[in-house]
Parts: structure tokens; C-alpha cells; sequence
């Protein structure tokens, strides 16, 4: 359907006011919702989809709730189809129907205008606990979905304006604090009905054919846009790949994650062929999820001024083998959809920065860091779960330092994760005793990574228990072009001084705390951009003396050499940094094979001389990253074998395209992580 | 012996506007000279001079001043050091962990308001109860203070901000106590006592944006009082603030903070003061000015207040008149995009070289170089008072709008830009009425500053609204508002009680003590305590939500159950429902204490003149057709003239459009009426 004979300018009023009723749907949200969740993080967006299932409008909403929607608006219209009719409203939150995880909860509002189904205001909010094994739901060692909440496929809440009491009934009695779910519920309805009325009056000022005629016209120019840029770039194909970190009975077991990005004529495919088969850990999601990570990652490297609506993202398709960890299929659990997007977005970043390298950043958190803990809360007998996201340093870029304490670009608008030490104190029996800038937490490079955060909370109430869905804890986020990884993410527990042994770090399941005990998250630094030696030794001095990067560190990565008066001492520096430089160790590719070992998940072998695993001082399941001449770094695990050649290193054709190398060519090594896995214990669901 | 003059000075950002009123003769007057931006002071002195006024015989000066907001937006306040509860120093860099842009990979925050060097903990802790888990101690001060070692030569203010000080702020107090032992008397603001609100982070950045402007502001005011002072004047000088009311110079050096909205304020009481003569209680203003347009509602009379500012990014929490922002001006400038997408603002041409009209050397296309290609500005008028028009060079960076648009006329460019910067205050104008739950049509639009007139027709119909007034000085009502502002002080205690557990005489309990406490900071500032009226309310909502709707209360005689019933009321009213049955909390008492409020200082001008004023004609485009339009100038017309358009009303400063189906009429108080017609 097209109508061209409306003016640009018509086009252009009518898409204002789309996107000022998305706003006004949030503060009707905001201000009557019932859950910190919604009003103090902003954990919540609201949005504008098309029968067809593409984004119509949003506004400072979550990319990570509203780009994956165009597949929940999808899977609604198969199930439902012509069955819909004015005054029904579906609710839903199961991802394998295309929601994202179990506790982001979705209404979407079918809007006839006439007999003809013009558009679906949705919303899509967190609920702090939606059942489960755990309080929050979401448990780092959840083995199949059911444990991670009460499931909710499509379903129609209202018929024809008539409420489905049973079901309402059902959903909160499967959850931990009803009544908070009784009133988000509520306000999400609010904005929805809203929305009803608005969209009336638009319609009514415009007329029927106006609207759809400037909806179509919007996303005709934004896809247009979207493709000029992608024609920017260098046509060809690019190879990345990364990992999450699921645990076997044997211990870690990493899954991988591999992209082939493909640009050519004014498009792009993402195809995640040979990414690892699921596993029975939260660390798979749903092909809605995957598709949302890679839009979101090119929408902001490409195209960050221009409009946003569905347009941009037709020129974006994606696939990925079914019963993978990027399109997973029931019974796994999924309510890692955050870490499969932002791994995502991590090797989209790895991709496109070969054919780019200026447009890209380090990468960053690379999880959503649920944290939950829950008990019973002394000031009044009832259930609490407190539920955050403590959140970590962003990827330096080309033109500055990465921002601190900043969502990942998959958390724009609102979304405001740091509660208030004062709010949380006053609403859960925690007390919270630090929230700083966590120093030396930051990938070194010329433009040095963002800090994390890290804070300490005490334990009040006299028992509780402490879950953690996250990821990133063992393989920190990457540097590029020369750039190293910020510090990987960490939660430790102290009883009476001591640290309680967490043999599964990041994933988390029911831990039981008491009263005095201190939980400190430390949230991962982002990546660096370009060589650390080449940071200006005056940016590294401001850096130590604001108390971002310790002495130590600026002598041993940035190779500066800090004075006690906290100015530089430019003849040790020199010194220093030579020295560093002469210590890299280099090794000469020779042709090999891309080797892979796991149990259920899959990881790359590097096979070293036993020499070189000396000089690297690394010893067999250690993690090693290679840096070459392309942009992003290669992650492996080490493994000695006499039959390399000291200082040589087999790699197989996908390494070598990752690194940019022929045979021959040399790289640097060095290791990022240390420790082979130790076995761990699934007795009990809780630990 | 002469007769007294009272005055009402606003300094913007490139006049000083001065209205002067006779109380005896009802004379009122206006003067308007340049800003002097180095020394604000002079710029005020200069409008006093230009008035012909005799400071003698002044006995009251109410100021608007943006010193205080210019040193947050250029950033240059004052060098703060902050002392904060050992673990917390980074909250003002962290704030809320939020990301405003979308998918944009290469964001960059702005910079904390305080750098982390002068970020310094103390050991010290209340707990969320108020019970004091760690007293402050004179040696932890003096850790702190070493701490800064070399820099503490540098700062010029303090801020002490602790966790929970809004609930106890003994241990700040301590610490504010031992730090003048060691600094000596110095510009000192503390959390508790500026904004007791929870929420460190937005209470921190309050009391540090506070600090910043305590020296700018205190040198400011002592310099020109000195000056009055020398030229006569011998009453207090006072000082518009952001809720709306006034407080003496002395009292504004306690809480610098309070002027941020110090101009705007100024214009919102010249609305509602115009509103009440004309009868008019529920208004929406358009303040339209070069680059920024600032939109704010009045119901019965009274701008609504919120508490949830923010300058340059950075929150602050004290009582202001909601004002919201939008970058469209008549400087904003017109672009178009792939696709092609037109766009209007936010970047502005500014004053220098201001948009292509002025013939300064812009090149760029404008709102204002829209409205001269469709013959709405150009009748010879000077802009801003100096500016002679150059159309020709308008026309030229229309067209090449138009051209990228792909071939439109450059009259439909025009129409295009203006409607889209209309659209965008049209978006303003609701995020303050319907999403607060208020239906703009219900509302009087009432236009100024400089572009507010032109496009208040065409914003009316935007949202539906009938009735337009555009005031007789549509450039001057920030001067005019202070002239009719009263004094005030707004006081809050947060303090988190459930409905249930209050009676009425515990409720009095609570109010009786803030209001007492207001009326005596009143009553220092030489306020007739009798003449003193205290408003109030409380910040009530369900157990459980965070947000709280504000609900009036009458402190000297609150009802619980009137105040429940209200509560219900405007939650459905607000977020079209209310829950009966569930629990409500109050979270904040709140106070305000207004001193008797100043003679209304216009008259209305009874002699009614049906005689038809001299105009000339000229064509104006009007929805893509040429109309021929009457064009009138303001300062001829009389109470009861009467007008249709087509038309283009033109005065200093100001000019006012009518569509083709408006009618106007000029009122007896000298306001043009305008009732916009049916657009097709």
C-alpha cells in the first residue's frame, strides 16, 4: 500500500506524534507502577508495532525489549490470526513464543480502526519475580526452563473487553509477590488503553489512509538511509566468534558463538552457522533475541542519527541453525536472553570492525548481571526480592575514553540500573556500604575502556538467599586494535572475613546467606581501543591520580612510570615501555586446523611448544588471546604439545581470518585468564 | 514629596527589561537596554537610569537573574569539594547507570558536576531509620580536609552530602560545625538542610549545583546592592526564585539554587497575573524565543510545581514552576536529511549570525526565515529592535530547503518548517497536560517573547485549543511578573508514615511545625506575620509505588479523610485509576508561606473605541494560498477593537499572526483575544 501523494511534511507530523504517544504511554507507566523495577530502574518499554510486526515508534524505550517485539507481534498473529477482535488483549512472556526471558512480562493490544487491525501498542516490563526455583527467577544454574518461572504463552487476558479473571488468577498466584504484579499489571494496561485513545484521535485528524501512507513512508526513508550507509562499507564477508560460559558436571564448558557477517549490495546477513548446539544452562535464547542483538549493534555503529522504526532494519536479516544456543528450542533455559544478545552485539563488533575498524568500540559488560537476593523481610514478615543489574564500564572508541557505569548500547533511553542506596535501604533489609568506581577495572588501551562498578551489600535480614544469572566471569570483554579487556565480572561473598567458595562464578543458584554476610559485586570494565603504550602518558598520570588505574597497573600496562608527586617520569617511561614491548611474545602462524574440544559446548585448542607455554608462564586449560592485524583478538585455550615448533602456532582457516593473517605471519600472545575448569556439583538445585 | 515607584527587573540573555509601576498614578512603565554580561549589575543600573526612576522613592526592586544558571551552562561555578559517607564518593559520577541516547555506540555521559579528586569520603553512617549507626568526629573532618592536600587551596564552596541526612541530618551539621573550625567561614551547603528528600543522587547533585552557585551568586548580589544602596535605594532587595515567589537578596545567599528558574519564573507570574485580571484560571503559556521554546500550565490560577528538575543534565530536586523546554525557537534552524526527512532545531542560529534574515552572513534556513518568505515577517519591522530584515537572503536559504525536499514551492518549505516546529511545541504542550491528565482544550493559549505570537493561531489548532491571548507586552512579562510576585519559602520533611497510622491532631502535628518554621524564615525577611498565608499538601501514594502525587492540604486544618478521598480522586484522574482498597502513604510533607500579595499593577482602560484603526495591507501565505492580509500595528489599537483574518498584528519587538477564519478582539486590559477558527 502506498500513497505518495501525501507531503513529506504530513509524513514527518504524523511520525511526531507516533512517538509522542509512545512517551506519553511511559509516564503513565512510570508514575502509576507498583515495583522499584519499573520505577526506579526504568526496566520497561512501551512501543508501536504494525500488524505485520514491524516497529512503528518508540521512544526512550530498551532496544532489548522492543527489537525483539516484531517476533512476539508475529507469533501472536499465528496464533491468533483473523481470531483477534477489538477489546482483546494478549499477555505473554514465554520466549519460546518470542518473548525474551520469563520475567519480562508483555501486553500487546490489538487496534482495529473500523473491521481493519492498523496497530499494536505494547509493553513490555520487567516483574521482579515471576516464580521459579529461586526468588527472581532467574538462577544462574537453572537446568531447564520450569525452573526459571511460571511459563505464559499467548494468551487473551481480555476478550472483547471482558477479563479473564482465571487466568489473572492463575499467573499471580505462581508468584512470589502478587500484589506488585497485580499493580504493574495494571499500569501496563493503563498505557495501553491510552494508547487506544490517542491512536483514535489520530486516525480521526488524519484519516485511515493518511496514517498507514506516512507509517509506510517513514520506513521506507529510515531502510533507505540504513542502506546507503551499509553501501559505505567494503563489500565481502566476516568471520567472528566468542563464547558464554556454561557449566558441566566436568566444570566450565564454553559454548561458542560464531558469526559470518556478509555485506553486499546495500545489505547485511548475519548467519550463525557453527555456533554451539544448546545446553542445559542458561546461556542459549531465542532466534528473536539473537536477531535483536545483531540490529541493535548495526543500528549503532551505522546509522546512531538517524530515525528509529523498523525501517533500518530490513536491510538486516538473520538466520542460525535450530536447537543452537542462538536459537534454542524447549525445554533449555533462556533466561540468559541478555547474555545472548550482548554476545551478540560482541561479535557483530568483532565482524563489521574488519570492514571498519574506525566506527567500532571495545566490547563491553557483556551480560545483564541479574542479581537477586531474597528472604523474608523482618520489618513486616512478607517476602522481599531485591533485583539489580550492577553495571559495568562500555568499549573505548576511536574518538574517547568508554563512559563508566553506563547500560550497553542495548540499554538506551531511560533505563536507569543503579537504584538508590537510600531507596533500597529503606525498602529491603540490606544495607548498602559502597558503590564506587572499581580502579583498574578498565581494558588498558590508547583510549583506555569504562570502569565497572563495584558495590558491597550487607546482609540484614537473618537469612536469605542470593542468586546471579551473568556472564563474562571468566572470559573478560575484548579490547581492538591493540585495545585489552576490561576485567572480567565478579561477585564474592565474605562471611566473618572469609570468602564463601562460589565453584561456578557468575552463575549463581539460591546461595544461602545470614545475617552479616557481604556480597560485593564487581562489575567488568570495558575493552580498550588501540595500543596501551600509545596512551598519552599525561591521560595515564590523570588516570592515577583521580584513583582510576593504580601506579602499579600504569607501569605494568600502560608501561608509565608514575612519580610519588603523581607526575610522570618521562625517562622511565621510555625505558618501561620498551621493555614492555621487548617482552611481547610473537609467534609465527603455520597452517593448521580450526581444533575444537568440549563436552556439551565447544572451545578452540591453541597448540603450543612447551617452551612457549613456559615463557607465557600458562599451563594447560589457561586462556590465551591472539591479536594480528585484524581489529578484534582470538580466544583460546592453550594446550602444550611438543610437536609445534617453539614460537609457532597451527591455526586453521577461521582464526586466520579472524587475525587477518597468512601462514607465516606474526602475532602477539597472551593470557587472559588463568586456571583449567574444576568439576562442580548439581546435588541440589540451590547450592 | 514624590510618589513611590515599585520595579520588577529581569536580565536575559540580550535584555535587561525593566517595567516600572506608580502605584498613585497607576502609570506603568517599561525600559529595555543590553545586557552587560561581564557584570550583570550594570545592565540593571543602566535600565533603572533609562527609566528616569529615583531610587528615593523606590521602596521595593523584585529581580529576576540568570546568574546562577549561566554559571551551571557555561560551566563556571564555583570549584566545590565534596565531603560524602566513606564508600559513596562516586555516586555523582555514577548517577543512574543510564544511557539517554539510543543505539548510538559512541555516547559520551557528560562529565560529573565535581571532578573525583574533590570527591572526599569521611567515616561516618546514618542508617536508613535515622538512628546514627557512626557519629562524625572533628578528626575525620580534619582527615578529609588533609586529604585534599594541595588542592584544598582551590575550592571556593563545600558540599557535605551523607546518606540519609534527609531523615537525620545531625551528623552532617557535626560535619559542617568542625569544617568551619578548620576553613573558617566559608560557602558551606549541606544535603539535608537544601533538599530533604531521599534519593542520594538526585539530593547530591542538588546541594552540589547549590554550592557551585554560592559564590557567583553572593559577589553578584552584594555588588549590586552596594550599587542600589549608593544610588538610594533602602529596602530589601528581592529576588525572584524558581517556585514562582520571591525571597530577600539575604535569604537567596542561603540557597542560591532557588534562582535557576529566576527569568522564566518571572514570565509565568506575569501570566497568571494577566490571567486573573482577564479571568482566565486555566492557562497554557508558550514563552517562544530564539533558540528554545519554554511551555508551562496554570490551573485555577496557580502554575503547577514539580520537583523533578534538571540543568544541563544534572537533577535538581527544589520546588520549581514546571517549565518544559523544546529546542524550537525562531533561531532554529531547518535541515533536511536522507530521504528526504525535514528537520527543525535543535541546533539555532543564534544571535550571531542568527538566522539568514538578518543578513549577518547566515546561511542556514530558519523558523523566523520561514515566516518572512510567507510574508508573515517583512512589513519593515526590525527584529529584536535593531535587526533590519534582509527577505531576499530568507528566501534564498528556503529555497534551497525546498530544493532538497525534492522540488517543493519554497512557500510549502516554509509552511513545512513552521509546522513541524509547531508540532514539536505542540509535543511539549502535552507532555505537561495530558500526560499529567489534563485536556489542553480546556485551556487559554496564551503567546509571547519574541516568536510566541506569530505561530500561537497555528499551535492552538495543533492541540485543539480555541481561545489564544497574546499579552500587551509580549516581550516584557518577565519584568512585568515580577512587579506581581509575592514573597515565599517553601520548606519539606520527608517522612514515610502510613495513612492508617495518622489522626487528624498527629497530621496538625506535622504541619504546625513546618509551617511555623516557614513563617518565621518569612518574618526575617521583614514579612508581616499576620499578612502571611501557608499552603500545603502531602506527597501521598499507594504502599508500594515509589511516585507520589502531590494533594493539597490545608495545614491549619488537614482531614485524613478528605485527604484519602482527594488521593483517589486524582490517581484516577492522573492514571485513569485508584485502588480503595489498598493502603496509602504519605512520603513528604510540604509547606509554602506567601507573603500578601502585591496590588495587581495594570488598570483597565474603560473607554471602549469601535473607530477602525489605519492599516495597510499585504499579501501573507496561508495554507499554501496567497491571502491578502490587513496588517495592523498594536500600539494604535484600542480596547475593543475588533479584527479577522487574514491579518498580521505588528509591535516592537512581537508580531502576531491571525489565520483566515480568526477573529480578535483587543480587551479593556490590552490583550489581543484571539478565537482561532475552523482549519479545513
Amino acid at each position: 500500500m502506498t500513497n505518495s501523494t501525501i507531503s513529506p511534511i504530513t509524513e514527518q507530523v504524523i511520525n511526531e506524534l507516533l512517538i509522542s504517544i509512545v512517551r506519553e504511554m511511559r509516564a503513565t507507566m512510570i508514575r502509576s507502577a507498583y515495583s522499584s523495577t519499573v520505577y526506579e530502574m526504568m526496566d520497561f518499554s512501551c512501543a508501536l508495532f504494525d500488524p505485520a510486526g514491524r516497529m512503528v515508534a518508540q521512544a526512550e524505550d530498551l532496544g532489548s525489549h522492543v527489537i525483539p517485539m516484531p517476533a512476539t507481534v508475529k507469533a501472536i498473529m499465528e496464533q491468533f490470526g483473523t481470531d483477534l477482535a477489538p477489546g482483546d488483549v494478549v499477555m505473554l512472556n514465554d520466549p519460546y513464543h518470542s518473548g525474551t526471558h520469563l520475567n519480562d512480562v508483555s501486553i500487546v493490544y490489538p487496534l482495529f480502526v473500523g473491521d481493519e487491525l492498523l496497530i499494536f501498542p505494547a509493553n513490555r516490563a520487567h516483574w521482579d519475580d515471576v516464580g521459579g526455583s529461586t526468588p527472581g527467577s532467574m538462577s544462574g544454574r537453572a537446568r531447564d526452563v520450569f525452573q526459571e518461572g511460571l511459563r505464559i504463552p499467548p494468551i487473551k487476558v481480555y476478550e472483547r473487553g471482558k477479563v479473564n479473571q482465571a487466568v489473572l488468577d492463575l499467573v499471580f498466584l505462581n508468584m512470589r509477590v502478587p500484589d506488585e504484579r497485580r499493580g504493574d499489571f495494571r499500569a501496563m494496561m493503563a498505557t495501553c488503553r491510552l494508547a487506544e485513545r490517542r491512536i483514535a484521535e489520530l486516525v480521526g485528524k488524519y484519516g485511515l489512509d493518511t496514517v498507514k501512507a506516512a507509517i509506510e513512508m517513514n520506513m521506507g526513508r529510515s531502510e533507505e538511509r540504513m542502506r546507503r550507509n551499509i553501501r559505505q562499507l567494503r563489500e565481502g564477508e566476516y568471520v567472528y566468534e566468542d563464547y558464554l560460559e556454561f557449566y558441566g558436571a566436568e566444570g566450565l564448558d564454553p559454548v561458542l558463538m560464531r558469526l559470518a557477517l556478509t555485506v553486499r549490495d546495500g545489505s547485511i546477513h548475519a548467519d550463525f552457522a557453527g555456533s554451539s548446539d544448546q545446553v542445559p544452562g542458561p546461556v542459549n535464547s531465542t532466534l528473536a533475541v539473537t536477531t535483536g542483538g545483531v540490529v541493535i549493534a548495526l543500528k549503532s555503529i551505522l546509522d546512531p542519527e538517524g530515525l528509529i522504526n523498523h525501517g533500518s532494519f530490513l536491510p538486516i536479516t538473520v538466520s542460525a541453525p535450530e536447537g543452537t544456543i542462538v536459537n534454542a528450542t524447549p525445554p533449555v533455559p533462556v533466561g540468559s536472553h541478555g547474555e545472548i544478545r550482548k554476545r551478540a552485539i560482541a561479535v557483530t563488533l568483532g565482524a563489521i570492525a574488519q570492514a571498519a575498524p574506525e566506527l567500532v568500540a571495545g566490547d563491553m559488560q557483556g551480560t545483564s548481571n541479574h542479581n537477586m537476593i531474597g528472604g523474608l523481610n523482618p520489618r513486616h514478615g512478607r517476602p522481599f526480592v531485591y533485583y539489580e543489574c550492577p553495571i559495568g564500564g562500555n568499549g573505548a572508541f576511536a574518538e574517547a575514553d568508554g563512559p563508566s557505569v553506563i547500560c550497553t548500547v542495548d540499554w538506551g533511553g531511560d533505563m536507569s540500573p543503579m537504584k538508590p542506596a537510600e531507596a533500597l535501604e529503606l525498602e529491603v533489609p540490606l544495607k548498602i556500604e559502597r558503590t564506587e568506581l572499581e580502579t583498574d577495572s578498565a581494558g588498558p588501551g590508547r583510549r583506555r575502556g569504562g570502569l565497572g562498578v563495584r558495590r558491597e551489600i550487607r546482609i540484614l535480614a537473618e537469612s536469605a538467599s542470593y542468586s546471579v544469572l551473568s556472564d563474562r566471569a571468566v572470559l573478560p570483554p575484548f579490547g581492538v586494535l591493540g585495545g585489552r579487556s576490561g576485567r572480567p565480572n565478579r561477585y564474592d561473598v565474605r562471611r566473618d572475613g572469609d570468602e564463601l567458595p562460589i565453584e561456578t562464578p557468575g552463575k549463581i543458584s539460591g546461595l544461602q546467606l545470614r545475617a552479616g554476610d557481604l556480597v560485593t559485586q564487581h562489575a567488568a570494565g570495558g575493552g580498550g581501543y588501540g595500543d596501551p603504550l600509545k596512551r598519552p602518558p599525561e591521560d595515564v598520570a590523570r588516570d592515577v591520580a583521580w584513583g582510576y588505574v593504580t601506579t602499579e597497573h600504569a607501569r605494568v600496562k600502560y608501561g608509565v612510570v608514575i612519580r610519588l608527586d603523581q607526575t610522570v617520569d618521562e625517562e622511565a617511561t621510555v625505558r618501561q615501555r620498551n621493555l614492555l614491548h621487548t617482552r611481547e611474545i610473537h609467534l609465527r602462524v603455520v597452517s593448521g586446523q580450526d581444533e575444537f574440544a568440549g563436552q556439551l559446548g565447544r572451545h578452540r585448542i591453541l597448540r603450543l611448544h612447551p617452551d612457549t607455554l613456559a615463557a607465557l608462564g600458562a599451563a594447560n586449560g589457561d586462556v590465551a588471546e591472539l591479536t594480528g592485524p585484524g581489529p578484534a583478538p582470538l580466544r583460546g585455550w592453550v594446550r602444550a604439545d611438543g610437536s609445534s615448533a617453539p614460537a609457532t602456532l597451527p591455526l586453521g582457516p577461521f582464526a586466520r581470518r579472524v587475525l587477518g593473517v597468512e601462514d607465516g605471519a606474526e602475532i602477539d600472545v597472551r593470557i587472559v585468564h588463568k586456571g583449567a575448569p574444576r568439576p562442580v556439583s548439581f546435588t541440589t538445585t540451590g547450592d | 514629596m514624590p510618589d513611590e515607584v515599585m520595579l520588577g527587573i529581569d536580565v536575559g540573555g540580550t535584555f535587561t527589561d525593566l517595567m516600572a509601576f506608580e502605584p498613585a498614578s497607576g502609570r506603568l512603565w517599561a525600559a529595555k537596554v543590553p545586557t552587560t554580561p561581564d557584570n550583570q549589575a550594570r545592565g540593571v543600573l543602566d535600565a533603572i537610569g533609562k527609566a528616569a526612576v529615583a531610587l528615593l522613592n523606590v521602596p521595593r526592586i523584585v529581580h529576576g537573574t540568570t546568574v546562577a544558571t549561566n554559571a551551571i551552562l557555561e560551566g563556571k561555578g564555583a570549584r566545590v569539594a565534596v565531603l560524602t559517607t566513606r564508600g559513596f564518593r562516586d555516586v555523582l559520577e555514577i548517577g543512574r547507570g543510564n544511557r539517554p541516547r539510543l543505539y548510538d555506540l559512541k555516547f559520551v555521559p557528560r562529565p560529573p558536576l565535581v571532578a573525583r579528586p574533590y570527591r572526599i569520603e569521611v567515616d561516618e553512617r546514618v542508617l536508613a531509620d535515622g538512628s546514627v549507626e557512626r557519629p562524625i568526629t572533628a578528626a575525620a573532618v580534619a582527615a578529609a580536609v588533609r586529604e585534599l592536600a594541595g588542592r584544598s587551596a582551590d575550592v571556593e564552596a563545600w558540599a557535605i552530602c551523607f546518606l540519609h541526612a534527609y531523615r537525620n541530618d545531625a551528623n552532617e551539621r557535626s560535619a559542617a560545625k568542625h569544617l568551619v573550625e578548620l576553613v573558617g567561614d566559608g560557602y558551606i551547603s549541606c544535603s539535608g538542610t537544601v533538599i530533604p528528600e531521599y534519593r542520594e543522587y538526585e539530593r547530591f547533585s542538588t546541594t552540589v549545583l547549590n554550592a557551585m552557585v554560592s559564590p557567583s551568586i553572593d559577589r553578584y548580589l552584594s555588588a549590586l546592592e552596594a550599587r542600589l544602596a549608593a544610588s538610594g535605594y533602602r529596602h530589601p532587595l528581592l529576588i525572584m526564585q524558581s517556585n514562582g515567589g520571591t525571597m530577600t537578596a539575604q535569604a537567596s545567599r542561603r540557597l542560591p539554587a532557588v534562582t535557576m528558574l529566576s527569568g522564566p519564573a518571572g514570565g509565568i507570574n506575569g501570566a497568571v497575573f494577566l490571567a486573573r485580571a482577564a479571568e482566565l484560571p486555566d492557562v497554557i503559556t508558550c514563552d517562544m524565543g530564539g533558540t528554545s521554546t519554554d511551555v508551562c500550565l496554570i490551573k485555577a490560577y496557580r502554575a503547577r510545581t514539580t520537583y523533578l528538575g534538571t540543568i544541563a543534565g544534572h537533577p535538581t530536586r527544589l520546588p520549581q514552576i514546571e517549565i518544559n523546554t523544546v529546542g524550537a525557537g525562531g533561531g532554529s534552524i531547518a535541515s533536511v536529511d536522507i530521504g528526504p526527512v525535514l528537520k527543525v532545531g535543535p541546533e539555532s542560529a543564534g544571535a550571531r549570525p542568527g538566522p539568514a534574515c538578518y543578513g549577518l552572513g547566515g546561511t542556514a534556513a530558519t523558523v523566523t526565515d520561514a515566516n518572512v518568505v510567507l510574508g508573515r515577517l517583512g512589513g519593515g519591522e526590525r527584529l529584536a529592535g535593531e535587526v533590519a530584515l534582509a527577505p531576499e537572503h530568507a528566501r534564498a536559504a528556503v529555497t534551497t530547503v525546498a530544493a532538497e525536499l525534492g522540488g517543493l514551492s519554497p512557500e510549502a518549505a516554509a509552511e513545512g518548517i513552521i509546522r513541524l516546529a509547531v508540532v514539536k511545541m505542540a509535543g511539549a504542550i502535552r507532555e505537561i497536560s495530558v500526560h499529567r491528565g489534563d485536556d489542553p482544550r480546556d485551556f487559554v493559549l496564551m503567546a509571547y517573547g519574541g516568536a510566541g505570537p506569530l505561530v500561537a493561531s497555528e499551535l492552538a489548532s495543533e492541540l485543539g485549543i480555541e481561545q489564544v491571548l497574546i499579552p500587551p507586552y509580549p516581550g516584557n512579562l518577565s519584568a512585568l511578573g515580577l512587579l506581581a510576585s509575592p514573597l515565599r519559602q517553601d520548606l519539606v520533611q520527608t517522612q514515610v508514615v502510613t495513612l492508617e497510622a495518622l489522626d487528624d491532631p498527629t497530621l496538625s502535628a506535622h504541619f504546625d511545625k513546618l509551617a511555623e518554621a516557614a513563617r518565621r524564615l518569612l518574618a526575617e525577611e521583614s514579612v508581616d506575620v499576620d499578612a502571611v498565608t501557608v499552603e500545603g499538601g502531602c506527597d501521598v501514594r499507594y504502599v508500594g509505588q515509589s511516585y507520589a502525587l502531590f494533594v493539597p492540604v490545608d495545614p491549619a486544618r488537614p482531614d485524613r479523610a478528605a485527604l484519602e478521598e482527594q488521593f483517589h480522586r486524582q490517581h484516577q484522574v492522573v492514571y485513569g485509576h485508584s485502588e480503595t482498597r489498598e493502603a496509602i502513604e504519605i512520603v513528604n510533607f510540604r509547606v509554602s508561606a506567601l507573603g500578601p500579595t502585591v496590588e495587581p499593577p495594570i488598570r483597565s482602560d474603560s473607554t471602549h473605541d469601535d473607530g477602525r484603526p489605519t492599516t495597510t495591507r499585504r499579501p501573507v501565505y496561508f495554507g499554501g494560498r496567497l491571502e491578502d492580509a490587513t496588517v495592523y500595528d498594536r500600539a494604535a489599537l484600542r480596547s475593543g477593537t475588533a479584527m479577522s483574518g487574514p491579518a498580521i498584528v505588528e509591535e516592537m519587538g512581537s508580531t502576531t499572526c491571525l489565520w483566515p477564519g480568526d477573529r480578535a478582539q483587543v480587551d479593556r486590559w490590552g490583550n489581543l483575544r484571539l478565537t482561532v477558527g475552523d482549519r479545513a
